[in-house]
């Protein structure tokens, strides 16, 4: 009789304890893919191009996932500078990140003075160099109006 | 929330079947139950409310498994070490209290922790000299063993285990200040480490010194790691796991622990009471746990030495299965997996080391001592965080909790800030992860794959334990009155042998000694575990973790002749056997010398160092020359020897068959080779056990193992019986001495009754080991005038 009162307990205790981690991994996995929801369906924070021409300032705002920087006037954003190649760099959003990717052009693309071999994260407030340009880039979420799709 | 309402409920139920188990135990009512846990369930359950609603008012964005999953394992260990040892369970639960409080106390720092980070140094160095204070002042609780502890007013701490702590905070602060250094591929990377590798370096020392070794093999494995997850260079692994090897091999050449560890652990079975016994004891309690486990309190966990500190795993096992095991390694897996994304979150590079480096130390240590439970791995001395018992165990735990609640403790967790590689530290993830699964394996294969197969080894003393509660069978004669039986009460049964001259028979069922004779061949009846229901033993091992009360068996023996019997060989060496030379069932079976099984406890040495070997059963297991004797009796071509080397089986130790070369016989032998002269040349099959009271279906007759045999034409006997036979009794007999270089000389009596003789048809064979064949024909024929009387 104690043995078969203690084995329903135990059998109880078994399944609290399951009760517990089956409820870790579901909450677990509840987060999982609200969070994959949440990457699917977020906009990509807004990349604004700024180059630095004689004091006067030009921001241009992208709200597209790639944007390719060159002399070539086919390009998203186009610099007319001899030491730009025409299609020169590519600024990519994946991952949740904003990654800048030299195009093999003749004189390189750096970041914060740094020569950009392989595709790197960039964050608000990097300047990169193409040839001999200076571009400062800003990365935000807010929404705005004057953009250029 | 609701999961820590689910582990609070995990735990009041645990604590209900821990008080209610004595009544399992003893299968009744009438027991004192166990109370004084609920002491450390109601501390545990302050201190985890009082934890939860301060961090959820400090932290409101921390990582919400941790603090459950840490509740849990505490909880759990806690009230296994007040299962074990209650005294025990109220030092811990004061130390819970105190963690508690650290944590508690310890929300209010400053979110950042660049405390830790800014004087890391200090911190480090602070940790090495508390550390290095035990060389001195060193004491250890137990009174005797490494000295690793700091003592003072009946607690001790021991400084190696915050140290590890240190060591962590230490690599993290200063790996996140040179990390641009570290991961420029073109810099040499030595000079950067050297400070760690010096630091490193005075810890390992320390450690050696202090012969705390486990503790050693964590570090290198921490500083490996997190040097590598810093760095993302291959080079790192490939020499750590070299300087771990090394120092692995150093310390098997250096220390005799290291040896005795490794050896059990690569050959455990070759020495099971002696070096392995811990590895050995600890696979048996996962065994006898088996899927389910015993359920709390009912198990005998305190059978592996140390349960409470190192082997606390093996007692989680025995008594919550493998079930609770896999609790216990998903609960972990929650811990590797939160513990890196709270890493891969963290907002810097000393955060996100800081947070990685503990929660290798938490879930490494974890599967290092639960492999060495396994014999995954050699055992080592480190602690199970969380579960263990030890005061600076928790503490450390808690803290590591403390901090990896504050790292995890920032709004925006959706983004991985692209601070370096992510890659080693799902490499990491991984390979947590794999050790975590592997031990559930190895686990699911001692406790149930292997598991019948060890639990009814000789050295599991649960099954001499399980003799205390069930009853077991009694031996009776074969007129039912009992030669042997169980007495007692729930708890406290032992075994009372009725007629002590026949414990060289019957054996003997001894914690300490094991089985002998009847009670180990006959043990599965004896001990319910054959002839009752499957279902009634599965159910009894379900309910109860013992088999169902024993079942009776009769023997063939006759007391009044047996008493005759003895009697009779007092004072004198030799062995004497009577049967029924019709069925073969033995009506006497005495030896002497003799001994008193119930004594067994204060008589063992000197039983064994006794030259006349009282333990053995000369009758059955006695090797005697017989070759005259032989010859006589069987005279001529009829010789028929070669039937006789084979053993007879009566479910009885009876050694191994004869060599053809130099054959030697036993009483039991030659008495059934008198029988076949009696029986007019078959040679009977021999019996002692007769039947077996089952449950249902009564008295079962259990039939002879072997089957009877014409060893001679029926006429052959005749010329035999002629020239030996007695009219006058009624018998024929012979008495022979056997001369022989090897052996003393030898009195041999054979004789049995007359195929004329219309009573029960007998046999008997007698040897003494002295030249006396007055005495041997006076004990034979007197035996059987007495068996022959109506």
């Amino acid at each position: 009789m104690s043995g078969t009162i203690l084995l329903i307990l135990r059998i109880i205790l078994i399944v609290v304890s399951y009760a517990f981690v089956g409820w870790s991994i579901w909450l677990l996995w509840r987060d999982l893919s609200r969070q994959s929801n949440l990457l699917a369906t977020r906009q990509p924070p807004l990349l604004s191009v700024e180059r630095d021409v004689d004091g006067d300032p030009q921001p241009v705002r992208f709200r597209t996932t790639e944007v390719i920087l060159g002399r070539d006037p086919a390009c998203d954003y186009t610099i007319s500078d001899s030491t730009v190649s025409a299609r020169h760099t590519r600024l990519s959003f994946r991952n949740g990140h904003w990654w800048v990717e030299d195009l093999r052009s003749t004189n390189g693309t750096f970041l914060n003075m740094e020569a950009v071999d392989d595709p790197v994260v960039i964050t608000t407030g990097d300047q990169i160099r193409c040839g001999q340009v200076n571009l400062k880039l800003t990365i935000s979420t807010a929404h705005s109006d004057n953009e250029q799709t | 929330m609701r999961l820590l309402v689910l582990a609070t409920l995990f735990l009041v139920i645990y604590s209900i079947i821990l008080t209610l188990s004595p009544a399992a135990r003893l299968r009744s009512w009438e027991v004192s139950f166990r109370w004084e846990h609920w002491a450390g369930f109601f501390v545990w359950l302050i201190v985890i409310t009082l934890a939860h609603w301060q961090t959820s008012l400090r932290l409101p964005y921390r990582d919400p498994f941790l603090l459950p999953i840490a509740a849990l394992l505490s909880g759990l260990g806690l009230l296994t070490i007040w299962r074990l040892f209650p005294d025990l369970g109220m030092r811990q639960t004061i130390w819970l209290g105190v963690a508690g409080v650290i944590l508690v106390a310890g929300l209010r720092l400053p979110p950042d922790l660049s405390f830790l980070r800014r004087y890391k140094y200090l911190w480090l160095t602070a940790g090495l000299l508390l550390t290095a204070l035990t060389l001195v002042l060193g004491t250890n609780p137990l009174g005797y063993g490494p000295r690793l502890w700091l003592g003072c007013c009946g607690f001790y701490l021991q400084p190696s285990e915050p140290l590890k702590l240190l060591l962590i905070v230490y690599l993290s602060a200063y790996l996140a200040d040179r990390l641009f250094d570290l991961i420029a591929t073109s810099t040499p990377i030595l000079p950067i480490l050297a400070p760690t590798l010096f630091m490193t370096g005075l810890v390992l020392g320390l450690l050696l010194a202090q012969r705390d070794l486990g503790t050693c093999s964590i570090f290198l494995f921490l500083y490996t790691t997190i040097i590598y997850i810093t760095t993302n260079r291959k080079s790192i692994l490939v020499f750590g796991s070299l300087a771990l090897l090394l120092a692995g091999i150093a310390g098997f050449l250096l220390f005799d622990v290291v040896q005795i560890r490794v050896n059990a652990w690569l050959n455990p079975w070759s020495d099971p009471s002696g070096g392995s016994y811990q590895i050995v004891q600890s696979l048996l309690a996962v065994a006898s746990g088996g899927l389910l486990g015993r359920g709390p309190g009912m198990g005998n966990p305190s059978l592996v030495p140390i349960p409470h500190s190192d082997f606390i795993f093996a007692a989680i096992a025995e008594e919550l299965g493998l079930a609770g095991i896999l609790i216990l390694c998903i609960a972990l897996a929650l811990v590797a997996n939160r513990g890196i994304r709270i890493s891969l979150h963290a907002p810097d590079t000393f955060r996100r080391l800081l947070g990685a480096g503990l929660t290798i130390h938490i879930v490494a240590q974890s599967i290092l001592i639960a492999s060495g439970n396994l014999r995954l791995l050699p055992l080592t001395g480190v602690t199970y965080p969380f579960v263990s018992y030890g005061g600076s165990s928790l503490l450390t735990s808690f803290l590591s909790l403390l901090i990896l609640l504050h790292i995890s403790n920032h709004p925006d967790d959706s983004l991985i800030r692209k601070i370096s590689e992510t890659r080693p530290f799902l490499q990491l993830g991984s390979f947590l992860m794999a050790g975590i699964f592997i031990v559930a394996l190895s686990t699911g294969w001692w406790a149930v794959i292997r598991a019948p197969d060890l639990i009814v080894r000789t050295d599991n003393p649960r099954r001499a334990i399980a003799d205390l509660y069930v009853p077991r069978g009694s031996i009776l004669d074969r007129g039912n009155q009992p030669l042997v039986e169980t007495q007692g009460s729930p708890g406290f049964y032992f075994r009372q042998v009725n007629y002590p001259a026949l414990s060289p028979v019957v054996g003997y069922t001894n914690r300490f000694y094991g089985q002998a004779g009847l009670e180990a061949t006959m043990d599965e009846y004896l001990r319910g575990l054959r002839g009752n229901p499957n279902l009634n033993i599965w159910w009894n091992q379900l309910l109860y973790g013992q088999p169902p009360p024993g079942l009776d068996i009769r023997l063939s023996l006759d007391l009044r002749l047996q008493q005759a019997a003895d009697q009779s060989l007092i004072g004198h060496t030799g062995a004497l056997v009577l049967l029924n030379a019709d069925n073969g069932e033995v009506l006497v079976m005495a030896t002497s010398p003799s001994f008193d099984a119930n004594q067994l406890e204060n008589i063992w040495d000197e039983l064994v160092g006794d030259v006349n070997a009282p333990l053995v059963n000369r009758a059955s297991q006695g090797r005697y020359r017989a070759n005259t004797l032989l010859q006589t009796m069987f005279p001529g071509d009829t010789n028929p020897l070669v039937q006789l080397l084979a053993q007879p089986q009566i479910r009885l130790d009876v050694g191994e068959p004869a060599d053809p070369e130099d054959p030697l016989f036993s009483p039991l032998q030659i008495a059934l080779s008198a029988a076949s002269i009696t029986n007019v040349g078959v040679y009977p099959a021999p019996k002692l056990v007769l039947a077996v009271n089952t449950s249902q279906a009564d008295w079962v007759l259990l039939p002879a193992p072997d089957k009877p045999d014409q060893l001679l034409p029926g006429n052959a006997t005749n010329t035999v019986l002629t020239q030996l036979s007695k009219p006058e009794l009624g018998i024929w007999d012979i008495v022979i001495v056997e001369q022989s270089q090897a052996q003393n000389s030898l009195s041999w009596y054979s004789g049995g009754t007359l195929p004329s003789w219309d009573g029960i048809p007998l046999a008997v064979a007698v040897i003494l080991e002295e030249n006396n064949p007055d005495l041997a024909e006076s004990i034979g024929t007197t035996l059987l005038k007495e068996a022959m009387l109506p």
